[in-house]
Formats: C-alpha cells, sequence, structure tokens
C-alpha cells in the first residue's frame, strides 16, 4: 500500500525537514488530529506531526524554538484532540522535585499522611522551559519519564498511560538556565526546532486573532486568547490512541530500513568530526518514530522518506562535535547532512 | 806422407771458438789458426739455411805464415752444427782437414715452440685465403641490413586492420536491470537493496538539480515527480513491504528502466562524494 501523497498544504517547520502532508483519509486517526489543531494553529504541521509520533511510540519530545511560536498551544490543541489529560508546569530555577511529582502532607482532619499527586500524573505533561529548572528537578522529571512510575515517600506510583512528556528549550536565553547533558537529552525521542511561521501563515494568524471575541466573567471581561478558542469536544479518546499505537506496532520495517538507521548510528561513532556519538538507543528510536511516521502517512511499511525526515530530530541532541570541529565552524546539521549523503 | 800431411794439418789447427753455445739469430763467433791452403766460407750459402758462415782472415798477406781466421756464424736453427762443413778451400773443395768446429745453437724460447725461425705454427689467417669472399659478403650486408629494416618498419607500420566494434558501453540501464529484477523476485541481499536505493537517488537528485538539498527534502521531491517516483515507489514497495510487490512482467521492467537508458553508470564513490 503506498500513498500518492499530494503535498496540497507543505508548510516547513524547519527549513531542512520536509513538511509532507499525506493525502486526506490515508490516516483517519492523523487526519483528526490535524483537522481538530489546524482550528486553532496555522501552519506547525510538522510539529503536530512530531507530537503525533511521540504519543504513539510512547517516546517523549523536546520542543525547541524561540517564544511566541505557538508551543503550547499546539501541545493543548494535540490534548484536547485525544481526550487526554494535559498539565503545563513553568520550570523555574527555584521548582522543587516535589512541585512536580507530589508530595505526602499530613490530613489535619485525620492525622495521617495522605498523598498529593503532583502534576506529573497526567497524560500530557507540558514542561515548560525545561532548562530553567534545577538540575535536581530534572533529574527528577527524566526519572519519571524513563521508567514511567514515581515515588513519593514509601510508596511507588505508576503514571497514567499514555504518559507523554513534552517539554520546551528556549534557545536564545541561556543565562541562568541549566543545560540537559546529554545522557538526559538521550531519553527524549525527538528534538524538534521550531522555525517562526512564514509569512502567509503569520497574516493568517493575525486574521484569526481579529476574530477572536471578548470573554466575559460576571461584569467584566477580558479579551479571548487562541487556548480559549480551541475546541473542548474531543474527535478522539485514548481508546482511539491505543489502538493507533496497536497499527504502528504492526507496521513493517524491512531489513534494509534497519541497516540504513543502524549504519547512521554507526556512522556517528566514526566521524572525526564528532566527539561522542549516538546510543544505541537513538537506532531504537529512529526505528520507532520512522514506524509512527510510515503510519501517519497511511502506509503499512517504513520507507528511506521516514528515516531521512526524521533523522535530523532523532540524531542531532545525542551527538556532540568535537572542540576542533566547532572551532573550525563546523555545524551539527552540516555533519548530519554529510553521513546521510554518504547513506543516500 | 799424405797421412803425415793430415795429421800436421790437423795439428797446425788450431781452434778458439768464444763460446760454443749461442743463441740463434745472434752471431757468434770462432777464431782458428791454420797454415794450409787458405779458407773461405762456403759460396752459395741459402739464407733459409740453419746456419750462416763468414770467414775473415785475419792475419796478413804472407802466405807463408800461419793463417788466423775469424769465423762469424748465425745460427737460425737450434741444434748443435759443425762449421767445418761450411768451410771450403779458395778453390771449392771441402776443408776437411781442419778439426771439427761445433758450435751449439740455442733457442730462448721453451721447446714447445719451437726453434725454426721461418717455420710459422699458426694457421694461416682466414681472410688471407677468403677476403673476396668476405668483402662481398660485408657489400651485400651493407645493402641487405637497411633493406631489410625498411621492409621491417613498413610491415610494422602498416595500419592494422580495423578492430571489430566494441559492445555497447554499459549504461546505467544495464546496471540497474539486475538490482531491479533482484529486488522484484525479492532475491536481493541487503547491501544491494541500499545499494540500489543509493544508485536511484542520486542519479534522480543530479538529474533535477536536488544535490543542494538536504537529503530529505530531496527524496521528498523525488516522490512527488512523476518520471522519478515511477521505479522509486515501486522499488519502495519490493523492498520495504512486508510481502514484498507482486512480480511484473518483464515488459513493466523494460519501462521501469526507459529513463535510464543512455546515461552511464554510476559508481558508489561518486555518490558518497
Amino acid at each position: 500500500m503506498t500513498t500518492a501523497n499530494t503535498p496540497s498544504n507543505t508548510m516547513s517547520s524547519s527549513p531542512s525537514q520536509p513538511a509532507t502532508i499525506p493525502a486526506v483519509g490515508a490516516c483517519p486517526f492523523a487526519d483528526t488530529v490535524r483537522t481538530h489543531v489546524g482550528k486553532t494553529v496555522v501552519g506547525q504541521q510538522v510539529v503536530v506531526e512530531r507530537v503525533m509520533i511521540a504519543l504513539l511510540t510512547g517516546g517523549h519530545l523536546l520542543l525547541e524554538g524561540v517564544p511566541g511560536i505557538a508551543k503550547t498551544l499546539i501541545v493543548q490543541s494535540v490534548a484536547k484532540a485525544i481526550d487526554l489529560k494535559f498539565s503545563r508546569v513553568q520550570f523555574t530555577i527555584d521548582l522543587l522535585p516535589s512541585d512536580i511529582l507530589g508530595s505526602e502532607i499530613l490530613d489535619q482532619k485525620t492525622s495521617e499522611f495522605r498523598i498529593h499527586r503532583g502534576p506529573i500524573f497526567t497524560n500530557l505533561l507540558l514542561a515548560d522551559e525545561i532548562n530553567r529548572a534545577s538540575p535536581k528537578v530534572q533529574s527528577a522529571l527524566l526519572e519519571a519519564m524513563q521508567e514511567r512510575k514515581v515515588s513519593i515517600g514509601d510508596t511507588s506510583h505508576v503514571l497514567p498511560a499514555p504518559f507523554l512528556v513534552i517539554a520546551t528549550q528556549n534557545p536564545i536565553e541561556q543565562s541562568g538556565t541549566f543545560e540537559l547533558p546529554e545522557a538526559q537529552l538521550d531519553r527524549f525521542l525527538l528534538r524538534h526546532r521550531f522555525s517562526y511561521p512564514s509569512a502567509e501563515e503569520e497574516t493568517e494568524v493575525v486574521r484569526r486573532s481579529l476574530k477572536l471575541k471578548l470573554k466575559r466573567q460576571g461584569d467584566g471581561a477580558v479579551p479571548m486568547s487562541a487556548f480559549d478558542a480551541i475546541e473542548d469536544g474531543a474527535k478522539l479518546h485514548i481508546r482511539d490512541l491505543s489502538e493507533a499505537m496497536a497499527a504502528v506496532q504492526n507496521v513493517h520495517v524491512s531489513e534494509v530500513f534497519l541497516r540504513d538507521c543502524v549504519e547512521l548510528v554507526h556512522l556517528t561513532r566514526k566521524h572525526p568530526d564528532i566527539e561522542l556519538g549516538c546510543s544505541p538507543r537513538a537506532a531504537l528510536a529512529l526505528v520507532h518514530a520512522s514506524r509512527a511516521r510510515a503510519f501517519l502517512h497511511g502506509r503499512e511499511y517504513t520507507i528511506p522518506e521516514d528515516f531521512f525526515a526524521l533523522a535530523e530530530d532523532v540524531i542531532l541532541h545525542r551527538m556532540r562535535l568535537s572542540y576542533e570541529a566547532l572551532a573550525m565552524g563546523r555545524k551539527s546539521t552540516d555533519v548530519l547532512t554529510e553521513m546521510l549523503r554518504s547513506l543516500a | 806422407m799424405i797421412g803425415v800431411y793430415f795429421i800436421s794439418a790437423i795439428l797446425a789447427t788450431t781452434i778458439v771458438a768464444d763460446d760454443n753455445a749461442t743463441p740463434r739469430g745472434i752471431t757468434g763467433s770462432v777464431t782458428i789458426s791454420h797454415s794450409g791452403d787458405p779458407l773461405q766460407a762456403k759460396l752459395d750459402q741459402d739464407l733459409s739455411s740453419p746456419l750462416l758462415v763468414r770467414v775473415t782472415d785475419l792475419s796478413g798477406t804472407d802466405p807463408t805464415s800461419e793463417h788466423r781466421y775469424r769465423i762469424d756464424y748465425i745460427g737460425a736453427v737450434a741444434g748443435s752444427f759443425d762449421l767445418r762443413s761450411m768451410i771450403t778451400h779458395r778453390d771449392g773443395t771441402p776443408a776437411t782437414e781442419i778439426a771439427p768446429i761445433p758450435v751449439k745453437i740455442v733457442s730462448e724460447l721453451p721447446e714447445k715452440f719451437g726453434s725454426d725461425l721461418f717455420i710459422v705454427s699458426a694457421k694461416p689467417l682466414f681472410a688471407r685465403s677468403y677476403y673476396r669472399v668476405i668483402l662481398g659478403l660485408i657489400a651485400a650486408a651493407w645493402i641487405a641490413i637497411p633493406i631489410f629494416v625498411f621492409v621491417r618498419r613498413a610491415i610494422r607500420n602498416r595500419p592494422a586492420p580495423p578492430a571489430p566494434p566494441p559492445p555497447p558501453a554499459p549504461t546505467l540501464a544495464d546496471q540497474l536491470r539486475p538490482l531491479v529484477e533482484g529486488a522484484m523476485n525479492q532475491g536481493l541481499s541487503v547491501p544491494d537493496q541500499a545499494r540500489l536505493e543509493l544508485l536511484l537517488m542520486a542519479f534522480w537528485s543530479e538529474r533535477r538539480n536536488f544535490s543542494a538539498l538536504q537529503p530529505a527534502e530531496a527524496i521528498e521531491k523525488l516522490r512527488n515527480d512523476p518520471e522519478a517516483s515511477t521505479l522509486l515507489l515501486a522499488v519502495e514497495r519490493w523492498l520495504h513491504s512486508r510481502a514484498g510487490a507482486t512480480p511484473q512482467p518483464e515488459k513493466d521492467l523494460a519501462q521501469l528502466l526507459d529513463p535510464f537508458r543512455g546515461h552511464d553508470p554510476i559508481t558508489l564513490v561518486e555518490v558518497a562524494q
């Protein structure tokens, strides 16, 4: 089964990544989510696709981009489209692990400790500006991401299923931040870099904002925001997501595709400009994410296009250039492109 | 009476030999005294004779007194000789009344080289006898060798017969055919599968000037290209789908390979560069 892709709406969120939108009807699940998100968010089709890939594979997503490009809006829209519980935590320097995980508090009525569950007990957690929290908080969140359970007091609590963390980072304000180390970055299935919307998209964003009215609260009123415009009526449910996840498991991955994935990961370990190559987790992420992408494009098997489309989001945050390469002005994307060209 | 005369004559001859061992070719001399008829060297000595003798009368003109003669001799051949045989009286009669005058001619050469000055032991030079023939042969060679060289050069420079036309150079279609057939029949090894996809992408990226694009962009555009996508999508189906694609008739394969005819094969080294 193949898709006759006719890119009716190709909007690039990153200049190096194609934004192929599969034909309507190729994947009903993806169509529904896109339609729902598209009512609120203009463009950013690739980001929506990456969020869905993370959902379908049970991975986590790190979004990197300047403020004001609808990162939170996209995540919240996707959550509402699938009827997922959604929490948002703004990470700051004084945040404590218990602020995310929860804690035991003394119930004065019963004189007993009871568990106060933190915002992590949700399906979709948006960790906004994760690099602003202290390493202790980052570590607590990343452990929970890995193990999908948290310990509060003496009790271990399993997190809801599905559980997905979408963290954001602001790439320009590095003062007072704690950069995530490579070992923790490795736990994110994908790291996607936002770019500004195109002029047409931005015009449409402004045009839509003009249609927003006032939200009245008693006698007062505030202007509606884009968040207020998100439709509440979910079109999909967690059961649909589970079925889609099961369908992703059935997507076929050929031997030659596996070879390409492993070959690319091995190349990162041998490249002279790379100080730290990718872990085996990178090959796993590339294969699983490709399967999810193939499903979203209505295919029953992965193809090289999936591999090339996802390589940057899977590989770049898992490798570190050498000091010499950085001093010579080399960029990670250039090195990755070199490696991809040697494969393709 | 005659016997007395001979005895007196013998006694009257005194021989003083300087040295009776004389090398060949060197003049030796013997001095004798003789009171009889005057002596002289044998006339008409042959120059090729082994010994040449000259007799010189050393005494005065008084015929009654005893004569002293110096006999000079040159030996040509080593051996012992008696000079008396080479001396005669003035009237030509042999001087038999004088005592034998033995001399010894010795050779400075080792014995095996002989002692005859006039005998040449080596064979005569061949050229001495056949020089005309040799000169003729040289003249013939003088003419024949340049002719031979000229003819040989002419043969070598003769234009070679036209070589049979070389087989047509393999095209990219020929390079792809076994790979595509293998992909169709699910019989391609994994490295060859990767090679096939690589060749297709490299060819179409170059044809469409997508080399400057990111690989992800390039492949997305190629999949939507009406011409490039024909084989590209078919190969995707054959290589990546679960059960593979249904084998297609040969005419389909020929159609799929049509765009690659007339193009040179691609080496993977070029692609990597």
